[in-house]
């Protein structure tokens, strides 16, 4: 589950949430408008203290993963992250940069790369659209 | 300012002129989770009894609940939930008859709320205190601290003696009294797991003084730094020889080697070079 | 009951606790008084011309054990040999109980102070001496009111006082002694010895006296003073040997008279 934390990891307890929750919406194992546990429930529920819990959904709503909606709960966001195209390229452009850095270290050709790279995004996608 | 649940200053405790407890100086903000973390015989307990008023400190002073602890009446330890680190409580008693007395002598008793505990535990009420075994003495310890509607729960070690499930099922009950918000919670435990998951902020103690007194942000940000670095053309030797490198781990031709350093950073924010430490 | 100190839930666990000890103690001390006068009267329905015999006035035979309770008759024990015991105990019992069992701990990190618990434990075990001797005072004067018998009321009511006095004040040594030791036997003996302690120390130093030889103001006078001052002094002989303990007094004034005219 999206919540189950490693505590031996190096991550800090709140990123992990951060992440698995982010993970969890791009997987489609939480759709939006999903009710999202309140923080009292969560803290209750996996025995973490509670303002770290509060700090991860304060960054998922920064983030527009979530959203809180006064009186009601917070939920899955249903309109998601509206930033522009140039706004997604600088965030994923790095995260692609350490990807071909390593894969370069591996001494992986570019053809290899790339055919590697339509596959992994291309069974990604089917298995979202399946669920 | 907000508020201090327990606030001690200089407080000293010596046991025939050897302290146990020295010069420790505490401040914990209400409804704040606070882990007391230190190996044994640091003087987490004899801090606990101290506060709790079964000794008296040999010097320093200690105020918990805005109420100095060497004051006689008792009314300060009338919101005080605890749980001692061994479970001493009258063994011909039933377990109904020790509840009898907690609901005649805390004014703030929730009997439903003892109810449901005793329910969730599965709890046998007609057995005799001696009969329990140890971990179900502890549950019976934090089912009556639960019911006080505590503003301040006082636990010494308390999952020590208990099993995984229920060890789990405590940190639940406790951090969702955390999650109240009006309760500070103050534990004691030398299992640094828990450390991690648990609290707002630390202290370490050990041979009575305290080492350092960090919120755990502060703590997580400087004390684990695990540092990736690959050399794809083989190890260079001579870093193994680095008079402070830790540790190296060579594997094959794509060598990651990692240190990992233990110690606090240094709040001013001076670090030495850690990269290959 | 609203008194400084006292504390409900205390008393309530000390009643939970011990309450077969408080009826024991009244079964116990209630020997002489009570139970022996009911034996009587078994006996009686037993054997029908039990009534009938004995040389004196046969409609208050069953009066004797109680009369001369009351009395004070020499060698008769003013509320059962046990009484001094079972006092003492009650005494040791509900401070040194705590410290056996360990639930002092428990019992101090509760919302009550240590003025509270003692004074209420104090209180519960007085409260029950009390209570014993007024059941035995009302049996007494009730059995006197309905049958004719060999005791009168004023003589009831001294004994009631000196005796409740008595027992209370061996009760609070006992429970004094606890809260210095905490250890149960430890602390019984204590009291025990301390109870008896002005006879010993009394008859020592008059021993002392005769060996070396030292007679201040004539032989024989200081002596008795220091006796009589030993029976005085030592609480359980009130109970022992209540009358016998009464003459004392008159018989101390004489001694220090005499010796006072030696002078």
């Amino acid at each position: 589950m999206w919540f189950n934390i490693d505590q031996r990891s190096s991550t800090p307890i709140y990123q992990q949430l951060v992440e698995g929750v982010k993970e969890a919406v791009a997987k489609g194992v939480l759709s939006p408008g999903d009710r999202m546990p309140s923080v009292r429930e969560l803290a209750t529920r996996i025995a973490i203290n509670p303002n770290t819990i509060a700090k991860a959904y304060q960054e998922l709503e920064r983030e527009a993963v979530i959203e809180t909606l006064r009186g009601r709960g917070t939920f899955v966001s249903t309109c998601g992250n509206q930033m522009g195209i140039e706004e997604k390229k600088k965030k994923i452009a790095p995260m692609l940069n350490r990807i071909l850095v390593e894969a370069y270290h591996m001494q992986m050709e570019e053809q290899e790369m790339l055919s590697l790279m339509e596959e992994t995004v291309r069974e990604w996608y089917r298995e979202r659209r399946q669920r | 300012m907000p508020e201090l649940a327990i606030e001690t200053k200089g407080l000293t405790k010596k046991f025939d002129g050897e302290p146990a407890v020295d010069g420790l100086d505490l401040a914990i903000p209400e409804g704040s989770v606070f882990g007391l973390v230190g190996p044994n015989g640091a003087g987490k307990t004899t801090l606990i009894r101290m506060l709790m008023g079964i000794i008296t400190p040999t010097s320093g002073t200690a105020a918990v609940l805005g109420s100095d602890i060497t004051t006689p009446s008792g009314e300060l330890r009338r919101h005080i939930g605890y749980i001692a680190d061994v479970q001493h409580m009258y063994p011909f008693f039933k377990v109904e008859e020790i509840l009898g007395f907690c609901t005649r002598v805390y004014p703030t008793w929730d009997a439903n709320r003892c109810k449901t505990l005793l329910h969730t535990f599965e709890l046998p009420e007609h057995k005799q205190v001696r009969a329990l075994s140890k971990g179900i003495k502890t549950q019976l310890a934090l089912i009556i601290a639960l019911s006080v509607r505590p503003r301040l729960l006082i636990l010494d070690e308390p999952t020590s003696g208990l099993d995984p499930v229920m060890k789990h099922h405590f940190m639940q009950l406790i951090m969702q009294e955390a999650a109240s918000g009006s309760t500070t919670i103050f534990f004691s435990t030398h299992n640094l797991n828990d450390v991690e998951r648990l609290p707002d902020q630390v202290a370490a103690v050990m041979r009575g003084k305290l080492l350092f007194h960090r919120s755990m942000d502060e703590l997580k940000a400087g004390t684990r730094e695990r540092s990736r670095q690959s050399f794809p053309m083989a190890f260079p030797k001579k870093s193994a020889e680095f008079p402070k490198s830790s540790r190296w781990n060579p594997r094959g031709r794509y060598s990651p080697s990692s240190w990992v350093t233990a110690l606090p950073k240094p709040l001013n924010g001076s670090m030495p070079s850690t990269r290959l430490m | 009951m609203k008194l400084p100190y006292w504390n409900k839930a205390i008393a309530w666990m000390e009643w939970r606790q011990n309450w077969w000890k408080f009826w024991a103690a009244f079964v116990l001390m209630s020997m002489t008084p009570i139970v022996s006068t009911i034996f009587l009267f078994i006996k009686a329905i037993n054997l029908e011309v039990y009534l009938g015999l004995g040389a004196y006035n046969s409609a208050n035979l069953w009066s004797d054990p109680i009369s001369k309770m009351v009395a004070g008759d020499f060698g008769q024990s003013s509320m059962g040999i046990f009484a001094v015991f079972i006092v003492l105990a009650l005494g040791v019992v509900p401070i040194a109980q705590e410290r056996a069992q360990n639930s002092l701990e428990f019992l101090v990190a509760t919302p009550v102070s240590r003025r509270e618990i003692a004074v209420t434990k104090f209180l519960v075990g007085a409260g029950a001496i009390i209570g014993i001797m007024v059941v035995n005072l009302l049996f007494i004067i009730a059995m006197a009111l309905v049958l004719p018998a060999n005791y009168t009321t004023p003589v009831v009511l001294t004994w009631f006082a000196v005796t409740t006095s008595v027992l209370l004040a061996l009760y609070s040594l006992g429970f004094l002694l606890s809260t210095i030791t905490g250890n149960l036997p430890a602390a019984f003996l204590g009291a025990f010895g301390l109870a008896f302690a002005p006879k010993y120390v009394t008859v020592l130093l008059k021993e002392l006296l005769i060996s070396f030889e030292i007679t201040p103001w004539g032989y024989g006078a200081v002596h008795r003073v220091l006796e009589s001052l030993g029976d005085l002094l030592t609480l359980p002989y009130y109970i022992k040997y209540y009358k016998y303990v009464k003459f004392h007094v008159p018989y101390l004034f004489n001694a220090v008279d005499q010796s006072w005219h030696t002078i």
